[in-house]
């Protein structure tokens, strides 16, 4: 067995309560690595076709990635995985916190839960036993509530880690995720739901393993360079400047390749919120329900959210496990009972200018109980957007909404409806099932208003100001997200620094260029999708993937780390696979991904008649196929190759 | 209990750490947790021997450390003065 990986996986049937180990062979790393591809390979060969993503027969995965506790930088995130009961294919979900190595520490590289339990239940790991403990105490109680009973309940050896659901994923929310260190959420895909489903509140794991690495010299000289990076931290715009940098960028006939280390900057100054302003003022942030533009929350409205504004309620910086920039906060503020996790700009976004909503306030208040309840605050958004449009339009009326009146902007009404979901009451318990699911029940052609790809509702990152989120909300396995690629993603991963044949972008371009198709761009798009399943299976935080390979040496920390002897293309062999099993995955289910499409408002059809974003629109159907063909599966169905789909089985 | 003082401890170098807690995740026994300190980057979650009682002088999270903030002290007393 190679180092970096445990070689072993945990197995809990909940209907049974029989725990057992199952040795993983070291092909399976080899051809899929730790993390997604780890997990994505038990989905898809274990869970049988057609299962029921709320029944027994689905699989639940917690997974570390390869790199975890080998001794390198960035690499601390831990992967959750099931079938998805929000979009029906393959479902998974990202987070850093604290849990990653916990998993590992346990003696396990993954932890999958099957069948049902009859009554609440949590796992708990510590020392060499694991074992099924009752929950009914917990059942009932929020996440962060959850989290610090199971850590004062367990608090005699070493401390041990959480992940739990709150309200949201017990009451069986599609849009449902689960918390980690206290809020930090794996929010996507509605797998809180899944572990409300099989009735298992938490996993607390207390195990103290070592991991070891192959060359841990190796691993500490590429983790110093690495750092020098990250360290550096020259002086930077205040937040208005960097809004006001945005507007003169957005008036620009052409723009500059990104380079990630200007990003790693903003995050570093204020975490992801830098976003705030900035990324409306250019075009990236979706604004009413995508049907506005930045005309429609201009300065004098986004002023009191921007990043100056949220930084000044940061009593300190955040870091995940093995983090050296620390983009996270923990933020304090009248509103609240106690300390919380810094908002970030997916959720600033989506409960803010989405809806018209400057209230920062509410804001936090509103980060706080979605992270309370475990309910993902994108989804959540981009639903209440939703409803407040079909107010709009009287699709929605007060009779429907219990006397809401969901006027935009309306920070009150948004806090109520909110609410309303976490409690699955009246309206709300429409809403909880995300926006694909409310559209179907309300009928009157609400769908158009509705804004997601394939179930998962819309990301905070603007097709039209980069096509490249367009194609991968498209073409994804797990559609609709915002974590994989886009033209600016390829531009900071820097990839052609390492692998061979791919280009490199142009220093300046101008803006019209980014809406031709063209094999380039789509052979960037393909690249991007195989690196971010080789980053997910090294357990990898994209964030420092942000600032270039040359600089985040992943493919050099997994060789040192495992012995391995490998080169990049061969691991862009790897995402290559794991890509295609979670498609095949998808297809075994019953999915057909040229029926994916996202919503036509967020591709530009029609195209908007003002602001950043004016008159752009994509030619998506050309884009897809020629992604298709580039990956090598077919153009016009998207299954993978027949030779890719025996690599799934045969390890 | 072993007599403690003629054990090492982990002395945490505040300027040179960067918090990312590796440190904590390593140490077998618990004996370091995380607390907010204002460091030379400003606030911060930094690693802390919280628990010195519960320290086997492993010396584990001197190895982990990517950055060489820490190094092993042989007094308590004195390694908790110098983290400060």
């Amino acid at each position: 067995m190679a180092d970096a990986y445990m070689g072993k996986i945990l197995k809990v049937d909940l209907g049974s309560g029989v725990i057992e180990e199952e040795s993983i062979p070291d092909s399976v790393y080899e051809k899929f690595l730790s993390g997604s591809g780890l997990g994505g390979f038990i989905l898809y060969n274990r869970i049988p076709a057609g299962a029921d993503p709320l029944g027994p027969d689905n699989i639940m995965g917690f997974v570390s990635g390869l790199l975890t506790g080998t001794g390198s930088l960035f690499t601390g995130r831990w992967m959750a995985m099931a079938k998805s009961p929000l979009t029906g294919g393959y479902g998974e979900s990202n987070c850093g916190g604290n849990l990653s190595p916990a998993i590992k520490r346990c003696g396990y590289d993954g932890i999958f839960f099957s069948g049902i339990s009859e009554k609440p239940v949590y796992l708990y790991i510590s020392g060499a036993k694991a074992e099924l403990k009752d929950a009914s105490d917990l059942w009932g109680k929020d996440a962060i509530e959850t989290e610090n009973i199971l850590l004062e309940r367990h608090s005699s050896g070493r401390k041990p880690r959480v992940a739990c659901i709150g309200q949201a994923g017990e009451r069986l929310s599609l849009i449902a995720g689960i918390s980690n260190d206290l809020g930090r959420m794996a929010a996507r895909s509605g797998l809180g739901a899944v572990m409300g489903a099989k009735r298992l509140k938490a996993i607390v794991l207390g195990g103290s393993k070592k991991i070891a690495s192959h060359d841990k010299d190796a691993m500490k000289a590429l983790s110093a360079g690495c750092n020098k990076w990250v360290q550096f931290q020259p002086w930077f715009l205040s937040g208005n400047g960097l809004r006001f940098l945005g507007m003169i960028l957005r008036y620009l006939p052409f723009q500059t390749a990104m380079d990630g280390m200007l990003f790693k900057i903003m995050l570093t100054k204020w975490g992801t919120v830098s976003l705030n302003q900035y990324s409306i003022e250019i075009g990236d942030s979706p604004v009413k329900n995508w049907a506005g533009s930045n005309l429609d929350f201009p300065k004098a409205l986004s002023d009191s959210i921007g990043p100056d504004r949220i930084k000044a309620r940061e009593t300190a910086k955040y870091h995940c496990y093995s983090c050296p920039l620390g983009c996270g906060g923990i933020c304090s503020g009248p509103s609240l009972a106690g300390e919380t996790h810094k908002p970030e700009y997916e959720t600033v976004t989506a409960l803010g200018a989405l809806l018209l909503n400057n209230d920062l306030e509410s804001l936090f208040l509103l980060n706080d109980k979605l992270n309370r309840a475990g309910m993902d605050t994108i989804s959540a958004g981009v639903t209440a957007a939703f409803a407040f449009e079909c107010f709009e339009k009287g699709i929605l009326t007060e009779k429907e909404t219990d006397g809401l009146k969901l006027k935009w902007g309306d920070s009150r009404a948004l806090v109520s409806l909110i609410d309303k979901m976490i409690a699955r009451e009246g309206i709300g318990d429409i809403l909880a099932d995300g926006v694909k699911r409310a559209a179907e029940k309300i009928g009157k052609n609400a769908d158009c208003y509705a804004m997601h790809s394939g179930g998962q509702e819309l990301s905070m990152h603007d097709a039209r100001f980069d096509p490249g989120f367009g194609l991968h909300y498209t073409t994804e396995p797990t559609p609709g997200r915002h974590t994989i690629g886009s033209q600016m993603y390829y531009e900071m991963y820097r990839l052609w620094k390492r692998v061979p044949g791919l280009s490199r972008p142009w220093l300046v371009y101008s803006k019209k260029s980014k809406y031709r198709v063209n094999r380039k761009k789509i052979l960037w798009a393909v690249a991007c999708s195989r690196f971010i399943n080789v980053l997910n299976g090294a357990g990898g935080c994209a964030f420092g993937a942000f600032i270039g390979v040359d600089r985040f040496p992943v493919f050099e920390w997994l060789n040192a780390a495992t012995g391995w002897n490998r080169t990049p293309l061969d691991y862009m062999a790897v995402g290559k696979r794991i890509q295609a099993m979670k498609q095949a995955f998808n297809l075994k289910h019953g999915l057909d991904p040229a029926s994916i499409r996202p919503n036509p408002r967020a591709v530009g059809s029609p195209p908007a008649e003002k602001g950043a974003n004016k008159g752009r629109d994509l030619d998506l159907d050309k884009m897809v196929a020629d992604y298709w063909s580039e990956s090598g599966w077919n153009t016009k169905t998207g299954v993978p190759g027949a030779d890719t789909a025996a690599d799934f089985t045969n390890v | 209990m072993a007599n403690k003082k003629s054990h090492s401890y982990p002395s945490i170098t505040l300027a040179d750490c960067i918090a990312c807690l590796m440190c904590v995740d390593v140490c077998p026994t618990g004996a370091l947790d995380i607390v907010t300190r204002n460091g030379a980057r400003g606030f911060r979650r930094y690693p802390c021997l919280s628990f010195a009682d519960k320290c086997v002088s492993c010396a584990a999270c001197k190895f982990e450390c990517p950055t060489g903030a820490i190094f092993m002290k042989q007094e308590v007393a004195e390694a908790a003065e110098e983290e400060m």
